[in-house]
């Protein structure tokens, strides 16, 4: 896996950009990356995954645990520009209706605080 | 190309890695359908090596995962074998329960039930072997 942050200054949203494959090696990344971003003061946190190519359950989970750790916070999660692939997986794996999802990166910026 | 092909892994999900590449070259070189769903099927042995790794041989790299892909007429067989003491599947609870959605353990069981054809468990004193079958 590998990711790029970036921040939107104007809603005051980070966005993490994920390429590759996200499985079970990422989740601690994905747990500390979230876990700083938070201490840093970011709750409102966009993740985009235009370019994975697989997620594995425990991919999914660290999703749910990213999601649980912003929640506490009063912040949110949105997962955007999902692949036919990934939300079909996500929809298999019975995950899609615990995560609010977007089309576009802009739209899930615009949203998540809603 | 030989229809029967083995890797065996030790318990360290590092070499996921080796295993995609390994994959994807089974599945160009042997031309298989297009209308068979080879990410399902990928995703379903990640799922069992997975935890044949962590949860059969508890990460002990003395003990491998063992994984065969064998190509039959209208479907593949991969049997992933590890060296633990084994489980009963039907017993895990559904991680997409509310309740349990903050508790990992039965997402991959629950996710390869749903990736595949057919798959069976078999359990014996020498560890747990997976069979998933995966058709086109």
């Amino acid at each position: 896996m590998k990711y790029k942050v970036k921040k939107d200054p104007v809603y005051d949203v980070v966005i993490v950009s994920f390429s590759e494959s996200i499985n079970v090696n990422d989740e601690p990344v994905i747990f500390k990356l979230v876990n700083k971003l938070k201490d840093e003061g970011h709750k409102y946190v966009v993740f985009n995954l235009k370019d994975v190519e697989y997620i594995d359950s425990a991919g999914m989970g660290s999703f749910l645990s990213a999601r649980s750790i912003l929640n506490a916070k009063g912040g949110e999660l949105v997962l955007v520009e999902l692949s036919k692939k990934i939300s079909g997986i996500l929809e298999l794996a019975g995950f899609y209706r615990f995560f609010k999802i977007y089309e576009t990166e802009e739209e899930g910026v615009k949203n998540i605080k809603l | 190309m030989k229809d029967r092909l083995f890797l065996s892994l030790p318990s360290d999900t590092h070499y996921l890695s080796v295993l995609e590449s390994f994959y994807k070259n089974f599945i160009r070189l042997n031309k298989i359908d297009n209308n068979f769903n080879a990410d399902n099927l990928f995703l379903a042995i990640v799922e069992a090596v997975v935890n044949g790794m962590k949860h059969g041989n508890k990460g002990d790299l003395s003990k491998n995962v063992s994984i065969s892909f064998e190509l039959k007429l209208n479907e593949i067989i991969v049997t992933i074998s590890d060296e633990g003491k084994g489980f009963e599947p039907d017993a895990l609870p559904d991680p997409t329960n509310s309740e349990r959605l903050g508790v990992p353990s039965g997402r991959g069981v629950y996710l390869i039930k749903k990736l595949v054809d057919d798959y069976k468990y078999i359990f014996n004193e020498n560890g747990t072997t997976v069979i998933l079958k995966m058709r086109w």
